[in-house]
């Protein structure tokens, strides 16, 4: 069972990360859209492994499918049909990846230092709990659907409420800011004498 | 073997990271930052398991709907911007910048302007106040035409 | 009683400056702003009378307390008045000198558009004068001398869109700093040695009391003569500056430039008195340093002979006036000197107060009767350019007349008996056995200058009212004798010109003064005999003859002919004394301060413009971070990130 976990992570783990190069070293934007998705699919798998299947299929409709759509429909709208000069060249390449590598480098660092055992690869249980985080009982059982909604419905009710706020607030957002100011209100133009 | 997760989501951040300083087109931007939310996500996620509690996962749910939130604020600001300047290049927009520092649009200039370039241009805000760029003395500074001002017709 | 008589002499002034104030600065009844000076310059002048009689009281000192500006532990800085033959006597020629100048200044100032700040000062001046008069310690009576020297400032340079106004109340105000500096630094030294011998409950501030300080001189001469002589000689140093002395007499003939009736009331009868005041006042502490007042006798010697030569020369009338002034405070200093012998130091200091307060009045008449030339002629005062007024200036020739014959003292008249007084005590001295032959040669200078004196105001007067009719062209067709409101001032301070002397000298008034002195051996009275009087009313008539003479149409030539030409135009230079002071002082200063500012701009400035380029550089350097480009400012988070995150990760043993 746990080579079988460890064998799917680190098929998942490096198809995400190729999925990451492509996406940055993808001229074309749609490839590099399409890389993206590559990414955040075979991330979904890895969040499976982690026994989140919730997480799971929300990344993949919400991420693979709303937002790479949406994003690729924009790319429609706005792209010409030659590549243009700001895909082709990249702003400040060294530097940027200078900027990412040291980056990586120290998160790795910073994690791999930490010397707790944090063996989570096996699905049969908990790793380790310093009982800290929050207050929700351990239970030894793998955590089911029911119980994140549980959680989330009591524990983080007000977080949610709150999330569901954002997005309404940046769904009237999106609305104003995208609207032409230059085409007249249909009801406006018909209501002139 | 450790930590196998934390690091796929620290180089998926990086990568997220590296796409969005990179990258120049305003959409792939706002993807890469898609990807570093993400990353993020992974690792609450990873978190959560090795904590053996719910609150990772409710924390990558959380991260989930702001990246909805800032993929439809993100397009929405896309599409007005390319309304106005007819270019997704980040570098169309560089009114913060020094008047003496490069224009990095130079070669930017060939796109198509918009139609409607009249009143979304900068040009509709010609009576900010002109500062003297920093390090300069304000009464030997020769007040300029300011040099990011829009050619009125790119033709 | 007398306690609020005595304070209403400084404060209806100040009161009466505060209201004109208002009046200049709100602009509403500014042509009536005469009224509250006139009030309180009335009520002044009649409760300094009315004190005058308490020198005939048992009582030499009398102290009264005023308010305390400041009260904390052993600090008490307390205004309070001290009445005393000395203050008493010149409190009463400022208060009714100024009185009668204000009276007379309605009518000269009229039509001025400054007429209210004019009579703010001028009260503002009374306020001050009448406080350093009065005050009973030293650091007040310092801090009302710099005030009357800032009254003093503001109206020489009361017209001050002109140049050479502004020009000369500078001069004034810096001349003056001079003196003044070192007159500060006398005072603290005073108090830091009145604080080693005083008694240690004594308080701080208090220790600069007359009193204090005059029963603590013999306990310091004792102690450190030397520092008690130095500080007398700052002291004199203060008195030389403000009674416009050789070296610094230079800015009284230039402070003419204000109106005339402050160069009458303050450049003449009162503020330039100052100085002789603040001898007196510290007579018993000058009493221990002869040597100090024979400096003081040299220094009014020569500025007595030297003014009254320069006087000669000159052919602006205000001038010879400003010289004969000069040169009139000058006798005061050798009155003064005389207090050398210890036991002639009351008839030395009442011998310059009586010669001051007669000086107040025939001056005033003289100036005001030159204000009248002045104002008739058109502002021209140019004795070269004028002549013959006799007739246009009828009233006004008698007064000068008046004024001439009293200064240059004819016989019976104040200045007779004044001059008197300070040439028997200067001949009294020459018999001195320690500085009898310095105070021969005073005595011969005091002869001369009394010739002297006699030969240019009578020249000026000559000069002035006779000889052919000259009428300058500024004074236009309306040339004319002035209104009543300004002869009857002048009337009464003729009258003062004419019988002070005979009132106060031959009836024993003078001596009943002289014995209240405080602080002082008592005197008597003045010594007198007959040689002097009649050697200088001599004096004075071969003055009289020879300004006659020289002044005839006909003797043009006999004045300094071809070969005194030189010396003549020498005088009428002024000695080039101004000159020889700009390339001696004001010079080399103006060399130092431009070597000065040369190192200013190439060193300090060059330094401190490379160091403030430092920033410049570093701001140029940061300034291309703001290029506007998205993706820098995104890099630079990305490496601020970093960074935060290294210092977290090892910066845990910091």
């Amino acid at each position: 069972m746990d080579n079988i976990n460890l064998a799917l992570a680190v098929v998942f783990s490096s198809i995400a990360i190729c999925g990451a190069l492509g996406f940055i070293l993808c001229r074309e934007p749609v490839h590099a859209a399409l890389s993206f998705a590559v990414n955040v699919l075979s991330g979904a798998g890895l969040f499976l492994l982690l026994d989140a299947p919730y997480a799971a299929v929300a990344t993949v409709i919400v991420y693979a499918g709303a937002t790479i759509i949406i994003f690729l429909f924009t790319l429609m709208f706005a792209q010409r049909s030659t590549l243009q000069i700001y895909d082709k060249k990249k702003s400040n390449p060294i530097s940027s990846a200078l900027a990412a590598a040291s980056l990586i480098a120290i998160l790795i660092y910073g994690i791999s230092r930490d010397s707790r055992p944090t063996d989570i690869v096996s699905s049969s249980g908990i790793g380790i709990s310093t009982g800290e985080v929050n207050s929700t009982p351990e239970s030894p059982e793998v955590p089911k659907v029911s119980d994140l909604g549980r959680v989330m419905y009591t524990q983080y009710l007000w977080a949610i409420e709150l999330a569901g706020a954002i997005l309404l607030v940046a769904t009237v957002g999106a609305i104003h800011i995208a609207r032409d100011d230059s085409v007249p209100e249909p009801e406006t133009a018909s209501n002139q004498p | 073997m450790t930590n196998l997760y934390l690091f796929i989501g620290a180089i998926i951040f990086g990568c997220g990271l590296l796409g969005f300083l990179s990258r120049r087109n305003l959409i792939l931007m706002f993807l890469s930052l898609e990807l570093m939310l993400f990353g993020v996500s992974l690792n609450f996620i990873a978190f959560g398991k090795l904590h053996g509690n719910l609150g990772g996962q409710t924390f990558a749910i959380l991260i989930l709907t702001v990246a909805a939130c800032e993929a439809a604020l993100a397009l929405a600001m896309i599409v007005s911007l390319y309304r106005s300047r007819g270019s997704l290049d980040i570098n169309v927009w560089q009114r913060l910048r020094e008047n003496d520092s490069p224009s990095k649009r130079t070669d930017a200039i060939t796109m198509i302007p918009s139609d409607d370039s009249d009143h979304q241009t900068e040009n509709s805000y010609g009576d900010l106040p002109k500062l003297t760029p920093a390090g300069h003395d304000p009464l030997s500074f020769p007040v300029e035409v300011d040099s990011r001002q829009e050619p009125a017709g790119l033709a | 009683m007398d306690y609020y008589v005595a304070w209403l002499i400084p404060i209806s002034p100040l009161i009466a400056a505060l209201i004109c104030t208002v009046m200049a600065v709100t602009k509403t009844g500014r042509n009536y702003a005469h009224l509250p000076a006139w009030c309180a310059l009335t009520i002044a002048a009649a409760a300094s009378l009315l004190l005058l009689n308490r020198v005939s009281v048992d009582e030499s000192v009398s102290v009264f307390g005023g308010f305390s500006w400041l009260d904390v532990a052993r600090v008490r800085v307390a205004l309070s008045i001290q009445l005393d033959a000395i203050s008493l006597i010149l409190i009463t020629v400022v208060t009714c000198v100024s009185a009668l100048v204000a009276f007379y200044a309605r009518g000269y100032m009229h039509n001025d558009p400054g007429y209210a700040r004019f009579f703010a000062v001028f009260s503002a001046f009374v306020a001050s004068m009448s406080m350093l008069v009065l005050a009973d310690n030293l650091f007040v009576l310092y801090a009302f001398w710099e005030g009357v020297g800032l009254c003093s400032y503001l109206l020489i340079g009361f017209w001050y869109k002109r140049p050479a106004a502004a020009k000369a109340a500078t001069k004034a105000f810096l001349v003056n700093r001079i003196a003044d500096c070192g007159f500060l630094l006398g005072i603290l030294l005073l108090w830091l040695q009145v604080g080693n011998v005083a008694s240690p409950t004594q308080g701080t501030f208090s220790r600069l009391d007359y009193v204090v300080i005059f029963n603590s001189v013999e306990l310091i001469a004792a102690q450190n003569p030397n520092m008690l002589a130095l500080i007398g000689a700052l002291m004199l140093l203060g008195a030389v500056g403000k009674s416009a002395q050789f070296p610094l007499h230079v800015w009284l003939p230039d402070a003419m430039e204000g109106p005339t009736p402050v160069s009458a009331l303050i450049h003449a009868a009162t503020m330039v008195t100052a100085g002789v005041f603040l001898l007196c006042r510290m007579s018993p502490l000058l009493v221990l340093l002869p040597d100090v007042l024979v400096i003081a006798g040299w220094i009014g010697g020569i500025t007595s002979l030297l003014a009254a030569v320069i006087a000669l020369f000159q052919h602006d009338l205000k001038r010879v006036l400003a010289y004969s002034t000069v040169s009139q405070l000058g006798y005061m200093f050798m009155a003064v000197s005389c207090g050398a012998s210890s036991n002639l130091m009351s008839a030395a200091v009442m011998a310059a107060l009586f010669h001051v307060a007669t000086h107040a009045f025939f001056k005033a008449l003289l100036f005001l009767s030159a204000g009248n030339v002045m104002h008739a002629m058109g502002d021209e005062i140019d004795m070269r350019k004028l002549g013959g007024l006799r007739r246009v200036l009828p009233t006004t020739h008698i007064l000068f007349a008046i004024g001439a014959a009293a200064l240059s003292g004819v016989p019976l008249l104040s200045g007779f008996w004044s001059k008197d007084g300070i040439l028997s005590l200067l001949s009294l001295m020459s018999s001195n056995d320690v500085y009898g032959g310095s105070f021969t040669v005073l005595l011969l200078i005091g002869y001369a200058t009394a010739a002297i004196t006699s030969l240019y105001t009578f020249r000026a007067f000559f000069r002035t009212f006779y000889g052919k009719e000259v009428i300058p062209k500024s004074a236009g067709s309306h040339a004319h004798e002035m209104p009543l409101g300004m002869i009857g001032p002048m009337v009464i301070l003729a009258t003062g010109s004419l019988f002070l002397g005979i009132v106060l000298a031959p009836t024993g008034i003078m001596s009943r003064y002289l014995q209240k002195i405080p602080f002082l051996v008592p005197m008597e009275e003045l010594p007198h005999g007959w040689a002097v009087p009649v050697l200088s009313a001599f004096l004075c008539g071969a003055g009289f003859i020879v300004a006659w003479i020289t002044t005839r149409p006909a003797s043009k030539n006999l004045w300094f002919g071809a070969t005194g030409r030189g010396f003549a135009r020498f005088g009428e230079n002024r000695f080039y004394i101004d000159e020889a002071y700009s390339f001696c002082f004001i010079k080399p200063v103006e060399w130092f301060a431009s070597l000065l500012a040369a190192f200013d701009v190439l060193v300090l400035d060059g330094f401190w413009k490379r160091v403030s380029r430092l920033p410049d550089r570093l701001g140029d350097i940061f300034r291309k971070l703001q290029s506007g480009v998205v993706s820098n400012y995104a890099g630079w988070m990305a490496f601020g990130l970093v960074a935060l995150l290294v210092i977290v990760l090892f910066g845990e043993g910091f």
